[in-house]
């Protein structure tokens, strides 16, 4: 087991952060933490790295404590902002990282793997968004990890910036590493074929692959327009509600009827708080 | 211990600080530049010789202050200090790295007031003062680094600037460094000696004069533990609140 969460809770003062969490990530799973802004997603993720302690309830990362230097030295984690030191190039941020590892990988053979290695000699505050967050991944990735924690590694990216991330992740995956990390992108989690865990006001609220979230919500999405305003429900018989809408004799105009979406069936699961 | 990683991060503070010239010209350069201006018309090598150990001190106060007070201050609460808990390193080793750095820009500041007090003035110091003074300096640097992580932890990143410029100025002067204690005027000649800085300068000056300088270094030594004690409070504040 890579990680394992029980019963854990998080309070900032009267805040509650995260509350009553179980949750377990076996080796070479790839997991998407999903939530409203608030949902408790960073604080959790900064429980798993050892940032933050648990108020009460424990969490197990390799069967220790996340603040061990053994556990650590198996991880792998990106700053959720960038602030990379200023004086420093690419090349020496990375054999400054690597050194705190027992047996890094060759800085040259990671920053090729991430596309930065023309970029080597640059300083971090001259690259683009997308520049920066490839180099957060690839320091995550300096020591071969066994579990790499990414809080929001795709926030803010260009499409093509988004797919350069998503592939690396996936070359992750297929060669033993397991994944955790954090998402405001529902499409991502179809692209990425990840379990996914919704967080909604410090609570797991569901726990599944994404067809069985679309399950959650059976039905279809109808829309109509009356007397100019435009109506939008989920039914679990659409049929039945437009025979009724004939029924009751109401002026319907551009009727509109489609599957799920894997929105709507977060927002059934949020209570309407959006990613 | 990681030794290759302190090694690692000391390189790298130190390369750094030298690309920073806003950093390292305050440290290395200031204190050299004060005494050529202030230092040449002075004819009488005892007092030459205690003149330049005097900046020597200010030099080293200065690198221990603006590296910890400034500096620890200002990088403490940034993301890239937080990335740097998630690595398998402590916060000691990180924080040896960082001694090394300063005590480095220590010896090359130090060192450079020396070597232009010997062009620009008549001092006359033998290679065992010198040594002497090198060693007492960088000794005496220590309780400075702890009042610099008592500024970095007690006062917001802000703040720490303008406070650590006015501690330094002000102990400089009131100290005797500026001014040799026995041209200050009558009130700052009173409270000169429960200054800090005073202690030191009395340490530095002893180390020129071939004279005894371990009572005023035990002085400092307290000061040095106080501030430590200050200092380790104020992080321990600063963690719980950070990563609680």
């Amino acid at each position: 087991m890579i990680l394992e969460m029980q019963q854990v809770r998080k309070t900032y003062g009267t805040t509650v952060a995260v509350d009553d969490v179980h949750l377990t990530v076996k080796r070479g799973e790839m997991v998407a933490i999903l939530g409203p802004n608030g949902a408790g997603k960073t604080s959790t993720l900064e429980m798993v790295l050892g940032l933050r302690q648990p108020t009460s309830g424990t969490i197990r990362v390799f069967g220790s404590d996340p603040r061990d230097r053994a556990v650590r030295s198996r991880i792998g984690a990106t700053p959720q902002e960038t602030g990379y030191p200023g004086a420093l190039r690419l090349r020496e941020i990375g054999l400054m990282v690597a050194s705190a590892y027992r047996r890094p990988c060759a800085i040259d053979e990671v920053f090729t793997r991430f596309g930065l290695f023309e970029m080597r000699n640059r300083v971090a505050s001259t690259l683009s968004g997308g520049e920066l967050r490839r180099l957060n991944l690839a320091l995550s990735f300096i020591a071969s990890p066994e579990f790499v924690v990414l809080d929001e590694p795709t926030t803010g990216l260009d499409i093509g910036s988004r797919r350069a991330v998503w592939n690396s992740l996936r070359a992750a995956v297929d060669a033993g590493t397991t994944v955790l990390f954090s998402t405001h992108y529902l499409e991502e989690i179809d692209e990425l074929d990840a379990r996914v865990i919704v967080m909604d006001h410090g609570r797991i609220c569901f726990d599944g692959t994404s067809a069985q979230m679309r399950a959650q919500i059976s039905g279809k999405r109808i829309s109509y327009v009356v007397d100019g305003k435009e109506e939008k429900i989920v039914s679990r018989d659409a049929d039945a509600f437009v025979r009724d809408l004939v029924i009751r004799n109401i002026s319907f105009e551009n009727l509109c009827i489609e599957a799920i979406r894997l929105d709507d069936a977060f927002l059934a699961l949020t209570g309407g708080n959006a990613a | 211990m990681n030794f290759s990683a302190i090694i690692r991060f000391s390189h790298y503070g130190i390369l750094g600080i030298l690309r920073t010239p806003a950093q390292w010209i305050p440290m290395v350069v200031f204190p050299s530049m004060f005494l050529a201006f202030f230092g040449s018309q002075i004819s009488d090598p005892v007092l030459a010789n205690q003149v330049v150990a005097s900046y020597v001190a200010f030099a080293v106060i200065g690198v221990g202050l603006f590296q910890f007070g400034v500096s620890v201050a200002n990088e403490r609460g940034t993301p890239w200090e937080r990335y740097l808990r998630t690595l398998p390193m402590s916060a000691f080793e990180r924080f040896v790295a960082r001694i090394i750095t300063a005590l480095l820009f220590s010896l090359v500041a130090g060192g450079i007031v020396v070597l232009m007090g010997s062009l620009t003035t008549k001092m006359h110091m033998s290679a065992t003062e010198i040594v002497l003074l090198g060693i007492v300096s960088v000794v005496g640097t220590i309780p400075f680094i702890a009042m610099g992580l008592a500024i970095a932890y007690w006062f917001p990143p802000k703040a720490s600037m303008p406070v650590t410029n006015l501690l330094y100025l002000v102990g400089a002067v009131v100290g005797g460094l500026w001014i040799p204690p026995q041209f200050l005027p009558h009130p700052l000649a009173v409270l000169s000696p429960y200054f800090p800085t005073r202690q030191f300068g009395e340490a530095v000056w002893a180390a020129v004069r071939d004279m005894n300088f371990a009572r005023p270094l035990l002085w400092l030594a307290l000061f040095g533990a106080i501030m430590l004690v200050i200092a380790v409070i104020g992080y321990r504040r600063d963690q719980r609140t950070r990563f609680a």
